[in-house]
């Protein structure tokens, strides 16, 4: 508890963060102050010092509310009826622009008060509880129990692999036992990288087609809408029962294609992780075909990598690599370093390079979201591959 | 490069032992160089007791082959030790060069098999990566005297200086023994031959590479054919290699391989001509709590022996010995935990490449006891009647020469105390990969990195 701060106030506090965030407030020793439209929809054991009845988009309630304050917490929201804001403007679709738009307009307005502000920009706030990595958990456990040793000992066994594998590549006769038993390595670290991304995506998607009452008039067919709120799709939570399935197939191309863009640099971005010691199996794999052009893009994914620790200040988006033909890159020199003989990695070693370096460590401080409590890459990671989930879901056609 | 550096004479005088920390065994002797520093070529990479037990062949990384011949006296009286001595040194295979692959063929011993004998020679097979040789090894202690036209001291005589004619006779001669390559079945390997294996009838033998195995008659070398044949039409869909072949020890028809995953296929040669269909498959299955990455790795088969009687079957993968009744396939009857204490460390074992190793496994002669290496030149000897087991040392630096050996225990840890080793201690380069057992006596022989070692067990 800071002492330059007693009394705080609330604005949203009866929102789902809302509802979590003032209890702690209270508990932490401050005075609350919140102010709601309607009473009667704080809990009965609710311990704010202070309730204003008002509307926060009337200007004199605001103020109101602002009697006597040191600090205030805002957790405004539209509830489910959420946009989703991406980071790179160049890759948000033309419909979420405004938004976007006016959402920088708002932070630009935060920036420049010359306040002192955290801002908090978590990609998703969902109902469930969080697990140590950040990865969503259900209230009953149903993953594998995997902590961090097993991501580390998952690291180490693809580090050492892929090192005994470009040895082997080298000799002019390797073994064929000692081949068949690391490639078969290679792929069960693949298939578990496979699989943990997955288990993040794997979310139960409703199958109800009844819509959320307030939001289905406002999907708009039409072009974009300009106020913040206005619902393009919505994101899944636990309990949500909205129906992003209603987006069928008659949704704007543009916007699906730049989704299913997006997409597919994620895969990049997994890849573009910040440099590691651990990367130095890939960096092996540049010496051997001494490809300037791989040369270059592990700089242009460096170049991403610093963009990756600017995710958590804002909204989630991965930062993409200007040059998305880093895949192709891949391939093209798989085809040369491997032999048509013992090409016992084809096909899959461009997706195993992809996920290479996406369990190493990332150097970036932690900012100060809740999720981040770790503040590991992991975390950073796990974010992106969440983003990748609720873009997946939401567009499953994708 | 081969003396006996250090005989141990055996002291007949019972020990007073501990019970559970004395082995019955004890060093009979150290073959091989005394220092540390050994050269690559002297590196032992095969070792195997004829079917007499009279003879002993070890086979090494410079593609010699020495025959050890136990003494005549010793054999006869049971309490004396087994005395083996240098019989006979000659080099096998020979490095080649591929040029059409522009690589080079190690002249590497990989396997020695003897022929059961049939008359006064003796005869093996040995086997580098590509080629096999069949050697015959004979003895020459009488040679023709009193040639006409050659004098004793080689000089020629012309016919017309001879007045009178003789027949030359035998006389005897200081012993020595021959060995003369009879037979050299080359190029039908396109891989590296991992295992060859005698048939009971005696006319033919198998040789088996990662991917094939070709089965052979002993006359013919221009010729071999192809029993089985795993490799995949795309070699990018290879995940599966053999590791080790054998026929059965008395039904010549029957042989089984052991593959990288863990699995072994017993054929039959009279179902069809290619056995690519298994007739028994012994595979068991996973247990899911034990699963990790190496988990397919560990399970590798390295060596695969038949019990003498035919009735039994050893696979030995990194962890353990496996006993399988052939009649089951679902499980073995009997697993054995040779170094069970490296499972925690299996990541390391991985990276320094020691998870690869591929040990042998071996049985007693009436296939009460079985033995196998370990790491820190530690064997472990598994006595399944009384299922008992023991971990015994390989070392000549011995308390008191003769004595029975120790038995070991490893702890998790560091600790070092008596008779006890912490994990951490163990020295992974020194490992006991190949091992044979004398076929009726209870004599072993281990080969370490540096020597040979015989030991025998004290009977009294």
């Amino acid at each position: 508890m800071s002492d330059a701060i007693r009394n705080v106030a609330v604005f949203g506090c009866t929102g789902m963060t809302g509802l979590a965030t003032s209890p702690l407030a209270v508990t932490a020793g401050y005075n609350v102050t919140v102010l709601v439209r309607d009473a009667a929809r704080l809990p009965p054991d609710h311990k704010a010092s202070r309730v204003v009845v008002g509307d926060v988009l009337n200007k004199e309630d605001v103020k109101k509310t602002l009697e006597g304050q040191d600090a205030v917490i805002i957790i405004l929201g539209t509830r489910n009826d959420l946009t989703f804001l991406l980071w790179d403007r160049a890759r948000v679709p033309p419909r979420l622009v405004p938004v976007t738009e006016d959402h920088d307009r708002m932070y630009t307005v935060l920036k420049e008060s010359g306040l002192d502000y955290v801002a908090v920009m978590p990609p998703h706030i969902a109902e469930c509880e969080m697990v140590a990595k950040g990865q969503k958990r259900k209230l009953h456990r149903e993953d594998e129990g995997r902590g961090a040793a097993w991501e580390s000992q998952l690291q180490s066994v693809l580090d050492i692999s892929m090192d005994k594998f470009h040895r082997g590549q080298a000799l002019v006769e390797p073994s064929l036992l000692r081949s068949v038993l690391i490639n078969n390595t290679l792929r069960q670290v693949q298939s578990e990288v496979r699989a943990q991304v997955e288990s993040l995506s794997a979310v139960k998607i409703p199958t109800k087609s009844q819509t959320h009452s307030g939001s289905e008039p406002d999907f708009p067919r039409g072009p974009s809408p300009s106020e913040h709120n206005a619902p393009l799709f919505s994101l899944n939570a636990e309990n949500m029962e909205d129906d992003f399935m209603a987006w069928t197939s008659e949704e704007d191309f543009s916007l699906s294609s730049a989704i299913s863009v997006i997409l597919k640099d994620l895969d990049t971005v997994i890849d573009a992780g910040p440099c590691a010691p651990q990367r130095a199996p890939l960096g092996s794999v540049e010496n051997l075909t001494g490809d300037a052009r791989l040369a270059q893009s592990s700089s242009r994914t460096e170049k991403t990598s610093d963009m990756v620790p600017s995710i958590k200040m804002e909204a989630a988006c991965p930062g993409c690599p200007q040059d998305v033909s880093l895949d192709k890159l891949l391939l093209d020199i798989d085809t040369s370093v491997f032999e048509p003989e013992v090409n016992l990695l084809q096909g899959l070693s461009d997706d195993l390079v992809k996920y290479l370096p996406s369990l190493s460590k990332s150097p970036s401080a932690s900012s100060s979201s809740s999720l981040d409590s770790h503040g590991q890459a992991t975390w950073e990671i796990q974010e992106i591959e969440h983003v990748m989930d609720i873009l997946m879901r939401t567009y499953p056609q994708s | 490069m081969w003396s006996s550096c250090w005989t141990y004479s055996l002291n007949l005088s019972s020990v007073p032992g501990d019970g559970d920390s004395q082995s019955r065994w004890c060093l009979s002797q150290v073959k091989g160089a005394v220092d540390d520093d050994v050269a690559e070529a002297d590196i032992i990479s095969a070792v195997e007791f004829n079917h007499s037990g009279e003879l002993l062949a070890t086979g090494d990384r410079g593609g010699r082959i020495v025959i050890f011949q136990q003494e005549q006296e010793s054999k006869n009286l049971p309490q004396c030790h087994a005395e083996y001595n240098v019989y006979s040194t000659f080099q096998s295979h020979e490095p080649e060069f591929d040029y059409l692959k522009s690589l080079e063929i190690e002249e590497k011993i990989n396997k020695i098999r003897w022929l059961p004998q049939k008359n006064a020679a003796h005869f093996l097979l040995s086997t580098n990566d590509k080629t096999i040789k069949l050697w015959k090894i004979s003895e020459r202690d009488k040679r023709p005297e009193g040639y006409n036209l050659k004098e004793e001291d080689g000089r020629y005589r012309h016919p017309s200086s001879l007045t009178t004619l003789r027949v030359p006779v035998f006389q005897p001669m200081d012993l020595m023994v021959e060995a003369s390559p009879r037979r050299v079945y080359a190029n039908a390997h396109t891989y590296h031959i991992n295992s060859i294996s005698v048939n009971s009838d005696n006319e033919t033998y198998l040789s088996a590479d990662d991917l094939r195995i070709n089965l052979w008659h002993l006359d013919f070398t221009d010729r071999s054919f192809n029993i089985v044949d795993i490799k995949p039409a795309n070699m990018e869909e290879l995940t599966e290699v053999i590791t080790a072949s054998e026929f059965h020890p008395l039904q010549c028809n029957t042989f089984v391989y052991g593959s990288s995953k863990g699995s072994v296929r017993l054929c039959d040669m009279r179902a069809s001509a290619l056995c690519d269909q298994h007739s028994k498959l012994f595979e068991e299955p996973e247990d899911p709590s034990t699963r990790s990455f190496f988990s397919e790795i560990i399970s590798s088969i390295s060596d695969v022996k038949f019990s003498h009687s035919g009735r039994y079957m050893m696979t030995r993968d990194y962890l353990t010995l496996k006993i399988w009744d052939l009649h089951m396939e679902s499980r073995p009857v009997e697993i054995y935990q040779v170094h069970g204490y490296l499972r925690s460390k299996l990541c390391s074992l991985y990276e320094n490449d020691c998870i690869f190793d591929k040990f042998e496994c071996c049985w007693r002669g009436d296939d009460s006891e079985v033995m196998t290496g370990s790491y820190n030149n530690f064997f472990r000897m598994f006595d399944r009647d009384a299922q008992r087991d023991a971990t015994l040392e390989a070392t000549w630096e011995n308390g008191s020469p003769g004595c029975p050996l120790k038995t070991w225990r490893v702890s998790a840890g560091s600790r070092r105390k008596r008779n006890e080793i912490g994990v951490d201690c163990l020295d992974f380069s020194r490992k006991i990969l190949y091992t044979s057992w004398h076929p009726q006596d209870n004599i072993v022989a281990l080969a370490t990195v540096n020597n040979l070692y015989i030991f025998q067990e004290k009977l009294n």
